[in-house]
């Protein structure tokens, strides 16, 4: 489904009312960047959030938060518990 | 619009008085600035003393609330004035925010969310989970419409595409609505001292040094974790301290005063971890355990039967060392003088409590107390009546206090409300005034 002709005006109005800023768009790519590279060290085998940053040069804290967003919108899922972490893999 | 009373203020203490005064037989508008009703208790895990889930208490009165004929909720509105008229009556303005969806619509099936690509931090879980620039605000939410977001739109038009029935306005605009009233009830209750506020404690820059607003949440069954771990690297915690008085009865802070809730949550929250976390350490540092209600100390001894390790002591300082561990400097109070260090994987920030809102803003003869807290003269005789005749104030707006007391005032402001209008607008039988 492609968007009416109203739903593209008003989009294009909201736009210039808010503006969207250069900060803005750079964390959504960079969002993008981080799920990519979470999704794809846990795609084949479920790992920890030690292991998730090891794999991907990612500080622990960014890549726990990204994969609490990744659970939460069921891209991946805790599978089970190894020694004091819990272990993600993608769904 | 008209209604014998207007309630500032959708948490616990808003809920019961505007049903109360319902049950009366008077309209009520209940204005919320949030998304959604429910206050702080919504968001708690569970509550003390009687360990009930919080949201299964909750949820049933805000259902009530928002199905009732005769209480005219507003949710995401802002009150910009509220003005006394020569008879006696209120007018108050009120600014309706844009969710930029159509209310009427929307049914709440979350496509929108599902279809954002945008990630932001969720205020609902205090940081430490995730939603979308245009979210639901959380699972039991009244009403179940999403908020979009401005800031952190990208003006994508996915959510728009997404949606079954048409109901995204990317041009929808604030509406100014204005209410005449009898009576004005402040239930406008609390927040938590900022979490940086004692930079020796490293709140808001140490990993894994958390608020207790943030602890109920990775103790709620939908928290923002699904379990208890913490925020530096998802670590099933084994060691786990609370901090008391980290934000009260400290002049420095501007709080001298005592938070009263602080030893019950603290309490509650540790047995609570030690439920899910059955070989974990859990120890409470205090000044002194405040447990004065109906089945407090009962419960403060339960804890201690369960283990919960309670040291009266100071924390002076608290640093992270590897691994994001904490090391805690720490002052007996008893016992030895010396200082010593203690090392846990989390540490919980039992922050005060200081009023939401300060009503003295608008153009209106409502004082606050010294604490900032809205000031009842009469208390604890008339605990509602406020420094303005006809307006009246309840549950944490007034100073730190329980759900229990909350409830209670609430119920007592509801009739204090009804007295005034039985004067001013008295009910003919049948139940209309
Ligand atoms: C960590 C923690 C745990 C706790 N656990 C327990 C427990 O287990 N048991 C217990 O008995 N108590 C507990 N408490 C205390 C309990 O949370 C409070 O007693 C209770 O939530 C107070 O309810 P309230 O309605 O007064 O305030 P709130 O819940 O703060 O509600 C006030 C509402 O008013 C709205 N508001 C504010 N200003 C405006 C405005 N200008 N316009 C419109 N709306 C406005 C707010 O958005 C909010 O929804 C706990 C407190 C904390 C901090």
């Amino acid at each position: 489904m492609s968007l009416s002709e109203s739903t593209k005006a008003k989009l294009k109005i909201a736009k210039e009312r808010h503006g969207v800023s250069p900060e803005l768009l750079a964390r959504v790519k960079e969002t993008n960047r981080i799920h990519r590279a979470i999704l794809e060290a846990v795609a084949t085998e479920a790992k920890s959030v030690p292991d998730i940053a090891a794999a991907t040069s990612l500080p622990s804290e960014v890549v726990f938060w990204n994969v609490n967003a990744l659970r939460k919108y069921n891209k991946l899922v805790d599978v089970k518990k190894s020694g004091d972490f819990w272990l993600y893999q993608k769904k | 619009m008209k209604a014998h009373t207007l309630v500032i203020g959708a948490g616990i203490a808003g809920l019961q008085a505007a049903l109360d005064l319902a049950e009366q037989g008077r309209q009520v508008v209940l204005v919320e600035k949030n998304p959604s009703i429910g206050g702080r208790m919504i968001s708690l895990s569970k509550v003390y003393p009687t360990l009930d889930c919080a949201s299964c208490i909750t949820t049933p009165r805000m259902a009530s609330v928002a199905h009732h004929p005769l209480i005219h909720t507003l949710t995401y509105t802002e009150v910009l004035g509220v003005a006394k008229n020569e008879d006696g009556t209120f007018r108050a303005h009120l600014r309706k925010k844009p969710r930029y969806i159509e209310e009427d619509k929307c049914i709440g099936c979350k496509r929108c969310e599902e279809v954002c690509p945008v990630y932001i931090r969720d205020d609902f879980e205090h940081q430490l989970g995730a939603k979308k620039a245009i979210s639901i605000p959380f699972t039991n939410a009244i009403p179940q419409f999403p908020v979009l977001e401005p800031q952190s739109c990208t003006w994508c038009g996915a959510c728009a595409n997404a949606c079954p029935v048409d109901c995204i306005d990317f041009t929808q605009e604030s509406r100014d609505l204005f209410v005449e009233v009898d009576a004005v009830l402040l239930a406008t209750g609390f927040q938590l001292t900022p979490i940086d506020a004692k930079a020796q404690y490293g709140g808001g820059k140490l990993r894994n040094v958390i608020s207790s607003l943030q602890g109920e949440r990775l103790l709620a069954p939908h928290g923002p974790y699904g379990r208890v771990l913490r925020p530096s690297d998802g670590k099933v915690p084994d060691s786990i301290a609370f901090v008391q008085c980290a934000g009260s009865r400290d002049a420095s802070l501007g709080v001298p005063y005592c938070s009263r809730v602080c030893c019950m949550y603290a309490i509650k929250q540790a047995m609570l971890l030690s439920g899910s976390l059955p070989t974990a350490d859990i120890t409470i540092y205090y000044m002194d355990i405040r447990a004065f209600g109906k089945g407090y100390e009962a419960f403060y001894q339960n804890a201690k039967a369960m283990g919960i390790n309670f040291v009266k002591a100071k924390v002076g300082r608290i640093r992270e060392i590897e691994d994001g561990n904490l090391a805690l400097r720490i002052e007996r109070q008893e016992g030895t003088a010396q200082p010593e260090e203690a090392q846990h994987d989390l540490v919980i920030l039992s922050l005060g409590l200081t009023p939401q809102w300060n009503p003295g803003q608008l153009a209106w003869e409502v004082k606050t107390a010294s604490d900032g807290f809205v000031a009842t003269p009469g208390a604890p005789l008339d605990p509602a009546a406020t420094t303005q005749d006809g307006v009246f104030a309840c549950g944490t707006a007034t100073g730190p206090k329980d759900i229990v007391d909350s409830i209670m005032e609430a119920g007592n402001a509801a009739t204090e409300v009804g007295k005034r209008l039985e004067i001013r607008a008295p009910m003919v039988p049948g139940g209309a005034s």
